[in-house]
Order: C-alpha cells, then sequence, then structure tokens
C-alpha cells in the first residue's frame, strides 16, 4: 500500500449483504456496500446506480435480508463478495488439492477467470447461499477476520439455524447478531432494528478518536506500559486503549505481542482481542486498529469528524443548557454504557468523561451534558458526514436471478 | 393322453433350451401337463408365450400361432382379452387352473403343484403311489427317454433339480436322520412317482433361456439315481438337497458338479475332497457322505431327533461366508468322516486347543448352539475375504493354510536355528498364532513376510538391498553432523539396535488393527484368544530375542550366504552391483562375495574417513548381517512353499522396500534422530517385528514440530555463524517420500502461474526441493515478518513495516511483499531461498491475512 503513497484507513462500515426480493422470495443478490443504507435505495430504484439485476420491477421493493459486518478493507469486503457469488470457484471453498486449476479468487477481476468453464449455476436458493456464507466464515482465510452476520428476517435466521445445526462445526455465536424481527435477539447495544440503523461511518469512533487525539497531543510523559519506552506518536504507530476513562497506549508490536501471548497458536499473528494493560477492560483489536489507521492516516478527516462533534456537542449543549441540573445524573448514567459500548465498537460516543482529565474537560468545553437521546438521534443520521467515496460493487457480471 | 402329449412336449423344450424363471417354468409345466398342446410352446423365444392360452381353447390355437412363426398377440378368437393383457395374470390363472386340475382324478398335477411341500409331497406321494402307479410310470420312461435326448440342456434341469429337491431337502434336514431313515422306505414309491412329476418340473424349466444360464450339470445320473428305486440312493438323493446344495447351486463353479458326482458315487475320501472341505461345494458332498455314514453306523448321531445338527467341530474354517451360513445346515456327520481325515490334523488340532469352542470341539453329537453361542462360533471362526473368484482360484483354502504354514516354518526356522526352543514349543506357538485372531490372517502373513525379508535392523535382507545397506552407511556417517545424537549413538550396544526396532515395530504394531494379533510380545497378548498359550509364547520369544542378541554380539560382520541364495536371487544380486548377468551360480557367487568383500571394507573406509567412530558402523553392520544370513534360509524355504501370491507379495514389498531405501538413504539420519531417544527403554520381547512399509515412510515425513526444531536450530546457528547456509541441509533432510513429491509438483505448478510480476519470475526458476518446503518456507516467512526491524523508527507511522501492516488490516500487496520477502525479509532470518507470490499468498491466506495483487489494491 505505500506505493500508493496514501493508504487509506480502514471503512468505517463495509458488508456484504444479501438482498432479496419482497415479491418474490426466491430471487437473491448478493452485493457489498460501505453504506447500506444509501444502497438499499438504489437497488429499489429510489435512487440511481442500482445493479441491473435488481432492475426489474416486478422484484422490487429488495430488502436486505442480512449483512456480513465488519469487513476491515475494502478489498477484503470484494474478496467475500466475490466467493460468496461463486462459491464453485472461490479457492476458499474448494477442498485442500481440488484448487489447483482455480484462478486465484483473491484476483477478484481476474479475467482470466474465464478461461475456467464456469458451471452455471444459474438460480441459487437462499440454502445455497447461507450454506456458502457459513463455508465461507469457517474457511481458513476469513474465519480470522472479524465478521460479523447480522440477520434482519427472521425466516432466514431460521434456514441458517438449521443449516448451522446440521453442520459438524457451527459457527461460534459472537459472529451473530440477531436483528430486526429475529426472535431471541442477545445485547441490546448491537441491536440496530433495520438497515437505517446501522452505524455507517465513524461517527462511532468520535468520543474514541477524540480522546486518543486528546492523549497523544499531550503526551510528552506518555509511555507504553509494555516497553516501557516513551511513545513518539508523531512518527510511531501508537494503540490507544479505547476506554474512556484509561489512558493506556503501546505500542503497535508491544501491544499485538502480548495480546498473542496470550493467544495458543504461535502462528498467529492478528489478535482478535486482548486485555489492555492499562486498564484490564477486553478492548476488541480492531475497533483499535480502525482508529488507529483512521488517526494515523486520515488526519483531515479526523479533524473534520472532530470539528462535526464539537459543533454539534455544542448546540446540543445549548438545547439542554436549560436542563442543566440534570447533568450530574447523566454523566453518571454515560459512564457505564461508554464501556460497555467500546468494547464492542457499537457504540459511539460518550466522550465526557468527568475522570479523564481536568485539563481535558477545560479544553474542549463542549461537552459535559450528553443525553441519552442524543445518541440514537445522531447514530440515525444519514451518514455523510465524512464523505469518503467507495463505489459500490455492482454484481453485473453475475448470472441474473429472478 | 395329457401324460403322453406331456412327454412330447418335454422332450423338445430342452433342445430349444432353458430360460424361463423357474416360476413360470413351474407354471408353464403345469400347463404344459394339462394341455398336450402346449407343448409347442418351448419354440417361442418370449417366456410370457407359454402363458398366453390360458384356456385349452387357446392352447389348441396357440401352436398354430407359433407355428407361424408370428407371434403371440392376435387375440384369441375364443379369448376375449389380448394375450399380453393377460401374461400378468396368467400366473394366476394358471394356478387356479392347475388347482382345478388338481382336484381332477389326476393327482400327479396335485403334486407338481405343491412339490416344496414336503408333507404334501410325501403324502401325495404315497395317495399317488397307490393310485396311480401304473398312469405315471410309463411317463417316467418316456420322459427319460426324452431327457436322454435332450442330454445337453443339462444346466437347466440340474438347477431345477437341486432346486425341487432342495425343496424337500431342507424339510428332511430339518427333520433330521430320523425322519429320514422313516420316510426312505415309504418314500420309494413316492421317489418313482415324484421322479415323474419333478422330471416334468425338469423339462419345463428347461425353457427359460431368457435369463442366466445356469451352471452346466449333467442332470442325467440324479435323474437316475432318482428313477433307480434302491432305498439308498433315495436317500442319498434326499440328503444332497440340503440347504448346502441350494447354495452350491448358486455357486458358480468351475469345478462344477461332475466332481462331485464322482467323489459321492465313490463314498472315500480323496485327495480332492480334502482340498475342498472348506469349500462351500464341498459341504453337500460330505452330507451325502454322511448320510451314508450314518446309514451304516445306524443312525448314531442322528438320534438327537428333532434338532437341527451342527457340530462345533465343523466351524474349523469356513472360508467364506457361504461355507459358514451353510455348515449350520450341514449334519455332524461330516466331522466324524473328516476326522478320518487328513484335513483336520492341521484344522482342527490347533483349533480347539485355543478356541473357546473346545469343549464343544470334542462333542461328535449334533447340538443346536444358541444363536448367542452360535455367534460367538462365527467370531471365532477364521474367515477369508475375498471375491469368489478368488477364493476359489488360487487361493483355496489349502494354499492359503499352506502359506501359512510356510510362515510359520519359516519363523520356526528362524528360532530353531537359534536353537533355543524345542519344536513342540514352537509349534504351540505357531498354532497359537494361527488360531489366535482369524480376522487377522491376511495382514498377518504380510507382515511376516515383510519382517521375513528384513533383518533385525529392519533393513531389506533380499539380495538386491545389500548395496543399499551398505549405501545407508554413509548416510549414518553423515548422521553424525548433528553432534549430541551421535554421541548418544555411540553409547550404543548391538542390543539396544534391537530394542531399537523393536520399539519402532512397536510403535508401528499400535497403528495396526488389533487383529494383527500373531507374534504380538506379551505385553500386547491379553486378548482372550492368545490368552491360553501366551506365556509359552512369551518364554519363546524371549529366549529367542535373548539368543539373537547373543549370537548378534558376537558374530562379527559376515557376508550374506550367497549359496544358500536361489540363482534368480543371485543374478539380481550381481546385476544389483552392476555386473551383467553371470554364468555359472558358482561364478556368481564368487563374484557377489568379492563385490560385498570390497564394498564392506569401502564402507568402513569411508566411515573412517568421515571421522565417524567405527564403533558404531561395526555395531550396524554385526546387527544387520547376522540377520541376513538368518533370514537367507527363511527366503530359500519360501522359495520352495511359497504360493504365488505370496511371492509377489513378498517381492513386491521387497522392491518397494528398495526402492524406498533409496530415497530416504539421504534422509536416513532423520530416522537415527527418532529412534535414539527411545534407546533407553527396556528390550522388548521379540526381535521378529513387523516394520510397516508405511511407517518407515512416516519416519520420513517430519512433523510440524520437527521442522520447526530444526528450523529453529539452523536459525540459531546462521544467527551465530552469521549468514551460514543451512539450505544444504535442509534440502538434504528433505523428506522425499513420493506422496510428498507429488503434492510438491502440484504446488509448483501452482505457484508457477501467478509469475505475473519480476519477483515471481524469479521463484519459477526455483527448484521443486525449494517448494517442497512450503510449509517451512512459511513458517520462515512469519519469522522474517517479526524480524523485520524497525530500523526505520522515525518513518515507521509513515511506512509501517509489513508486520504493522498486517496488524492493522491493511491488505498486504503480494507483488511488493514478495519482493520485500526475497530482497531483505528471508536474508534477516538466514534464508537463502525465495518465495513466490503463490507461496506467499498461501501463507497470507493461511494465516487469515488479507492480502490482494497490486492491480487489485487499488480498490
Amino acid at each position: 500500500m505505500d506505493v500508493q503513497g496514501h493508504p487509506k484507513p480502514i471503512p468505517a462500515y463495509y458488508c456484504c449483504y444479501l438482498l432479496r426480493s419482497t415479491v418474490r422470495h426466491a430471487s437473491l443478490y448478493i452485493g457489498s456496500t460501505p453504506n447500506p443504507i444509501r444502497r438499499l435505495p438504489q437497488h429499489n430504484g429510489d435512487a440511481k446506480g442500482g445493479a441491473k439485476r435488481t432492475s426489474r420491477d416486478k422484484l422490487r421493493p429488495w430488502e436486505m435480508v442480512l449483512v456480513v459486518e465488519g469487513f476491515m478493507s475494502r478489498v477484503g469486503a470484494l474478496q467475500f463478495e466475490w466467493a460468496w457469488q461463486h462459491p464453485e470457484k472461490s479457492r476458499h471453498l474448494l477442498e485442500d488439492g481440488a484448487e489447483l486449476d482455480i484462478q486465484s479468487q483473491v484476483a477478484i477481476n481476474s479475467k482470466t477467470g474465464k478461461a475456467k468453464p464456469r458451471a452455471s449455476r444459474s438460480r441459487r436458493s437462499l440454502t445455497a447461499h447461507l450454506e456458502d456464507l457459513h463455508s465461507l466464515l469457517r474457511s481458513v482465510y476469513f474465519v480470522g477476520w472479524p465478521l460479523r452476520v447480522r440477520f434482519f428476517r427472521a425466516d432466514v435466521h431460521r434456514v441458517w439455524r438449521i443449516w448451522n445445526e446440521r453442520v459438524a462445526v457451527p459457527l461460534p455465536d459472537d459472529k451473530i447478531i440477531l436483528d430486526g424481527d429475529c426472535p431471541g435477539q442477545g445485547n441490546k447495544d448491537l441491536v440496530v432494528g433495520s438497515i437505517n440503523g446501522l452505524s455507517v461511518d465513524y461517527t462511532k469512533l468520535e468520543a474514541y478518536l477524540e480522546k486518543s487525539m486528546f492523549l497523544l497531543d499531550d503526551a510528552q510523559d506518555l509511555r507504553c506500559k509494555l516497553c516501557s519506552v516513551v511513545v513518539v506518536p508523531h512518527t510511531e504507530q501508537i494503540v490507544v486503549c479505547p476506554h474512556t476513562n484509561c489512558r493506556g497506549a503501546h505500542h503497535l508490536l508491544c501491544l499485538s505481542k502480548a495480546f498473542l501471548k496470550g493467544a495458543d497458536d504461535s502462528d498467529l499473528l492478528i489478535p482478535t482481542r486482548g486485555v489492555c494493560p492499562a486498564c484490564d477492560n477486553t478492548v476488541s483489536w480492531p475497533l483499535m486498529m480502525q482508529e488507529l489507521s483512521l488517526r494515523n492516516r486520515a488526519e483531515k478527516e479526523v479533524r473534520t469528524i472532530l470539528r462535526r462533534k464539537e459543533r454539534r456537542d455544542r448546540k446540543e449543549n445549548a438545547n439542554t443548557s436549560s436542563s442543566k441540573d440534570k447533568a450530574g445524573p447523566v454523566r453518571q448514567a454515560s459512564v457505564e454504557p461508554s464501556q460497555q459500548g467500546s468494547r464492542d465498537q457499537g457504540y459511539p460516543m460518550n466522550a465526557d468523561d468527568p475522570l479523564l482529565a481536568d485539563d481535558w474537560y477545560e479544553e474542549v468545553d463542549i461537552e459535559s451534558d450528553t443525553e441519552h437521546g442524543a445518541q440514537k438521534h445522531r447514530s440515525t443520521q444519514p451518514p455523510s458526514r465524512l464523505e469518503i467515496v467507495i463505489e459500490d460493487s455492482d454484481w453485473d457480471d453475475a448470472e441474473i436471478i429472478e | 393322453m395329457t401324460s403322453f402329449a406331456d412327454v412330447i412336449i418335454l422332450s423338445s423344450s430342452p433342445s430349444t433350451s432353458p430360460c424361463i424363471p423357474t416360476r413360470l417354468a413351474s407354471n408353464t409345466v403345469r400347463e404344459s401337463r394339462i394341455l398336450p398342446e402346449a407343448t409347442k410352446t418351448p419354440s417361442t423365444p418370449s417366456p410370457s408365450e407359454p402363458f398366453l392360452p390360458p384356456s385349452r381353447s387357446r392352447f389348441f390355437d396357440v401352436p398354430t400361432r407359433k407355428d407361424d412363426a408370428s407371434k403371440k398377440k392376435r387375440p384369441a378368437t375364443k379369448t376375449t382379452a389380448p394375450s399380453e393383457s393377460k401374461e400378468k395374470d396368467i400366473p394366476k390363472k394358471t394356478r387356479q387352473k392347475a388347482r382345478k386340475v388338481t382336484n381332477e382324478p389326476t393327482h400327479d398335477v396335485v403334486e407338481d403343484l405343491e412339490p416344496q411341500s414336503l408333507d404334501s409331497d410325501k403324502t401325495v406321494a404315497k395317495k399317488t403311489a397307490v393310485s396311480q402307479k401304473g398312469r405315471a410310470k410309463p411317463r417316467a420312461k418316456k420322459e427319460t427317454g426324452n431327457l436322454k435326448l435332450a442330454g445337453k440342456v443339462t444346466k437347466a434341469s440340474k438347477s431345477n433339480d437341486p432346486q425341487t429337491k432342495t425343496g424337500q431337502k431342507t424339510a428332511t434336514v430339518q427333520n433330521t436322520p430320523v425322519d429320514l431313515t422313516d420316510t426312505s422306505e415309504p418314500k420309494k414309491p413316492s421317489n418313482s412317482l415324484g421322479k415323474d412329476e419333478v422330471l416334468h418340473l425338469d423339462e419345463a424349466m428347461t425353457r427359460r433361456r431368457d435369463w442366466t444360464p445356469p451352471r452346466e450339470t449333467s442332470p442325467q445320473p440324479v435323474d437316475t439315481m432318482d428313477n433307480g428305486t434302491s432305498p439308498k440312493e433315495s436317500r442319498e438323493f434326499s440328503a444332497k438337497g440340503g440347504f448346502g446344495s441350494i447354495l452350491t447351486d448358486y455357486n458358480y463353479s468351475t469345478s462344477g458338479s461332475d466332481a462331485r458326482e464322482v467323489s459321492a458315487n465313490e463314498g472315500g475320501p480323496t485327495k480332492r475332497r480334502r482340498i475342498e472341505l472348506v469349500d462351500p461345494q464341498c459341504q453337500p458332498l460330505h452330507n451325502r457322505n454322511s448320510k451314508e455314514d450314518t446309514l451304516d453306523q445306524g443312525d448314531t448321531s442322528s438320534s438327537s431327533g428333532r434338532q437341527p445338527k451342527r457340530k462345533p467341530k465343523t466351524q474349523k474354517r469356513f472360508t467364506t461366508l457361504t461355507a459358514r451360513m451353510t455348515a449350520q445346515y450341514t449334519s455332524n456327520d461330516v466331522e466324524e468322516d473328516l476326522s478320518a481325515d487328513d484335513i483336520t490334523q492341521y484344522i482342527t488340532k490347533s483349533k480347539p486347543r485355543v478356541s473357546k469352542t473346545k469343549t464343544t470341539g470334542n462333542d461328535p453329537e449334533l447340538i443346536v448352539l444358541s444363536p448367542d453361542a452360535a455367534f460367538k462360533a462365527l467370531d471365532q471362526q477364521d474367515v477369508v475375504f475375498g471375491t469368489c473368484s478368488q477364493l476359489e482360484r488360487d487361493d483355496s483354502p489349502e494354499t492359503l493354510r499352506e502359506i501359512q504354514r510356510a510362515i510359520r516354518a519359516s519363523e520356526n526356522l528362524a528360532f530353531g536355528e537359534r536353537g533355543l526352543s524345542s519344536s513342540s514349543v514352537l509349534e504351540q506357538t505357531a498354532r497359537s498364532q494361527s488360531t489366535s485372531s482369524s480376522m487377522s490372517r491376511f495382514t498377518g502373513d504380510r507382515n511376516l513376510w515383510s519382517v521375513a525379508g528384513r533383518d533385525a535392523a529392519g533393513s531389506l535382507v533380499q539380495a538386491e538391498t545389500v548395496d543399499n545397506i551398505d549405501l545407508t552407511e554413509p548416510s549414518h556417517v553423515y548422521k553424525k553432523k548433528d553432534a549430541p545424537k551421535t554421541t548418544s549413538r555411540l553409547d550404543l550396544s548391538d542390543d539396544e539396535w534391537l530394542e531399537l526396532d523393536n520399539e519402532k515395530a512397536d510403535t508401528s504394531r499400535g497403528k495396526l488393527s488389533s487383529s494383527t494379533k500373531p507374534l504380538e510380545p506379551p505385553a500386547d497378548s491379553n486378548s482372550p484368544t492368545t490368552a491360553v498359550l501366551a506365556s509359552p509364547v512369551q518364554d519363546v520369544q524371549l529366549t529367542a530375542a535373548k539368543s539373537q542378541q547373543a549370537t548378534d554380539a558376537s558374530q562379527p560382520a559376515s557376508m550374506p550366504q550367497y549359496s544358500g541364495f536361489t540363482d534368480a536371487e543371485l543374478s539380481r544380486q550381481v546385476a544389483a552391483y552392476g555386473f551383467k548377468s553371470v554364468k555359472g551360480r558358482k561364478k556368481m557367487i564368487d563374484l557377489l562375495q568379492k563385490c560385498w568383500e570390497s564394498k564392506h571394507g569401502k564402507a568402513s573406509q569411508t566411515v573412517d574417513v568421515s571421522s565417524q567412530p567405527q564403533l558404531v558402523s561395526h555395531a550396524e553392520i554385526a546387527t544387520v548381517a547376522p540377520s541376513k544370513t538368518t533370514t537367507n534360509p527363511k527366503a530359500k524355504s519360501k522359495g520352495k512353499t511359497k504360493p504365488k501370491k505370496a511371492a509377489s507379495m513378498s517381492t513386491s514389498t521387497s522392491t518397494d522396500a528398495v526402492t524406498r531405501r533409496e530415497t530416504i538413504m539421504i534422509t536416513s539420519p532423520k530416522r537415527n534422530q527418532q529412534s535414539s531417544p527411545k534407546v533407553g527403554r527396556p528390550p522388548p520381547s521379540s526381535y521378529i517385528d513387523i516394520e510397516e512399509i508405511q511407517d518407515s515412510e512416516d519416519e520420513v515425513f517430519l512433523s510440524p514440530s520437527q521442522v520447526q526444531n530444526h528450523y529453529t536450530e539452523i536459525f540459531s546457528n546462521a544467527t551465530t555463524s552469521g549468514q551460514v547456509p543451512s539450505l544444504e541441509i535442509m534440502t538434504k533432510d528433505r523428506p522425499q517420500t513420493p506422496t510428498k513429491r507429488k503434492a510438491t509438483a502440484s504446488k509448483t505448478s501452482r505457484s508457477k502461474k501467478p509469475s505475473s510480476s519480476g519477483a515471481a519470475s524469479k521463484k519459477d526458476e526455483l527448484s521443486t526441493p525449494e517448494c517442497t518446503s512450503l510449509l517451512d518456507i512459511s513458517i520462515q516467512i512469519t519469522k522474517a515478518v517479526r524480524a523485520q526491524p524497525q530500523l526505520l523508527a522515525p518513518s515507521s507511522r509513515s511506512r509501517p513495516t509489513w508486520h504493522e501492516k498486517i496488524l492493522m488490516y491493511d491488505p498486504i500487496v503480494l507483488e511488493d511483499f514478495t519482493s520485500w520477502l526475497n530482497v531483505e525479509g528471508l536474508g534477516l532470518i538466514g534464508e537463502d531461498r525465495e518465495v513466490g507470490t503463490a507461496v506467499v499468498r498461501d501463507w497470507c491466506e493461511g494465516k487469515g491475512i488479507c492480502c490482494c495483487w497490486k492491480k487489485n489494491a487499488s480498490w
């Protein structure tokens, strides 16, 4: 990536989705997008740019019955999408040994892929798609990725569950999020209700960013707790603990080594989570990486985000200034959710922690009060705060699903 | 007159040839009997034809049609329905008709209709005997005459014959001999009458043409016997019909029933018979004989009455499932008969001694075993698996048994040469081995052969391998490079070498199924079957091992006894030494001896040169050489007695082993490495152990951990001594087994594909050994990634290391990564090899690291 000079930060959101016609349930479509909230109307013709395969009026409207989210790069998402669309060609779905003449799946657009006569799997059932999804998520390549499947439709999840029971190696539960009308929804923090509830921008990182920026700006005596060396944020990759009240800052390699020490597999290179040496909270590696990459690689965007947040907070502050007396209890309440939420990256911003630092309080003089309603409000706002334009992939060469 | 007509029909039918299913045939028979006109039906090719005419009137019409050669299907003028539709109904109709007919005065029909129910048969027979004798007889005569004319038809008639008879027979068998004796006399007339009917049946049956041709047997003798009214014959005939005969009829035997018939007629046991004892075909034969015996003896055994007889002794080795099943229906008399034969000597003697059924074994009485007991007995029986053709062809039970005997003999020889044990003990052990577990026989054979082909050191004894053995010694020298191992080896005594092999074999045996009991050391001989003789075996083996060790220790390295080799072996040896074939046995021997001497000297020289302590090499030689000498006689005896199969097996294994050994030679240090840690263990009892070929392969195969260790070692070396290229060692140690090679080949082919980048093209030049170590190279890559120094610390943020990129979920551009690895990364860890993008991609994907090609990186 350094060849290109400007490596991109980890996208705020990227997902592969399974689209289903509400008219005809057998019609399915697999796509990927960084912004399903925008993408779905495109498929439905409400906005420009829908895939051709979904343009038939007869089949509209479409619904996203599930999304696979948590891709750490657009490339990865596209690879997953391709593999899901072309299970018969994907090396990740093949047994060892059969992979010889399959063109590299990694080269998604490789023209040579045509060389092999394509098995015409014209119409594939929901079960088949879920089956492929299941085995993809278990494949060597993707199993280590921080992917999660979010179901929005109960019937689809039922099919999935049946399949999951049949398979010898079921997918771990923490990779599944029940959402939409699925019964038995677990973690309320993760449930968003519908596509529109998804947080597809860096909003959720605002608080984290704010905190880390602040922490690292004033890092004269900040030492990596692992190697006891003073961190140099401008030149080093410093990971900051997502917990609002934690001043933990570590070198990337130090922290990864510490996290991987607990893992059994010495071959593992990327940890999934670990215990912050500073605050002893379990922290999610992908979340920290998201923040780190955003902070290091997109400083302008970060500044924009923070400025917006500042402005917004001010506004809200003004709105709620009348009820200043509430501030105390609210602030207390906001501490706990912040700890929970930061663990699973779905819970955006509770930057206003009084415990953080006194001077911090004054410097950022905006926040003091956050209301509960504000969070919800923000997360449902249109996601165009940070305009990183990434095109959706159109599965145009794919066979037509009816 | 109907009878007359029938006769005519029958005669014609056989000649036309028979392929109508029995059932249809029976129906047709009925019809034919009922309706004389049907006689012409045989000419019609389709089996359905005979049924076409449901009514007599039809029948009359039919013949004319057939004569016209316009087949069927014109609706009979008198019949309303088209014949086709009626075909299905026909059986029923015919049956009904037959029933009606039976009600009619003609009793013959009755018998025919129910030929299989014995009771009805008897009763009817009696009735008919009285009433219709006169009538039936002429018919019979005519039939026989016709049959003779149609004599070629044998097959169908034969098959039918036994079936109908077997129907009776099964019944009779169940009724036990008593019944037989009782019924025998009254049956006489019935038989004569029945014969007529039977004949009818036979004739009619012959018509099934469309079906699989039945076995060819001549019906004649049977028929004549049937016609013969002598009680003995009739009885014999009935006895013949046992369930076994049914099975034999199903069995498509080349030997045919003729031999059986002959033997049956002869009555006395013959060699042939002995051979076929186990063969299902022979069961009926024995039955027959036994029946005769029972007659002579006065039904001693049959006194048990209703009980179905089954003698435990008969359990001796039934080689086929069929035989097993049929065994339950054979009379116990068989055994009495058999006991006189030689067969029992080598089967029954050993068997009862060890088997659980021992107690029952001596019991002459037929005992109906409870299902449980029967199952138990079955479990203990020997089973030879194989297709019928296999079992029938060269692997007749006797040959199998002889193979085993030969093996045992050779083993005993091995023991005996050391003068360890008395022959009786040896025999016992042999027997116990043979009886220990029947299921394991085949595997046991194989293992034994392979053992026979190898010496104590596990190397091949065969002539071809001699040079290989010599060649391995330098490899041992090579092994010396691993300092710690060498030292440990220096301490080894001959005994310990033996132990090593035993250990190996033990481990290998662990993999084998528990069925491979024979020759297992005492520790493993817990199984109930071997338990009886376990202790003697142990002793023998222990002593054997000890003595062998002693001899090994005392014996200096000696030349193989070439004089003991067969000519073929000698010539092979000569060829192995690279000489052209030499005429004359003596010359060959001389040449070989010279060769061996020179080689031997050379080997020791190399040892000296390599500064390897001679003790080691000597020890090895010592172990190798004596075993050679001991096993040579084995080979000889093998050559004499061994049946084809065994020979081929041994040769194949030996050649196999030779090639493998050649491939392994380089890697043999590994073996020693592996084995050396085992030195400390106590010696197992016997030296004779099976070294599985697969095991040797396994040895060559490195476990990942081993590889890793190796590389850590190398790495440490490299780091300490700078950039010492450890590649040499690695390539040499790299497993070269065929499977691995194949895999690597495929890998290379794959790796060559994505040679789009410049870095990849480099990789293409890499030889296959490079890629064989995909596993280690991936480890190396990991190491390189981790080792990437952060020298560029100030610019770390703008130029993250690969490790950091990976940690940050950056998609790894394969081309860049590969080139970095080749230029820098692998060098950091002292790895001289280079990697291709394909290898790198595999590495990335195996680790779940998002990777992509450069062209896609812009996504």
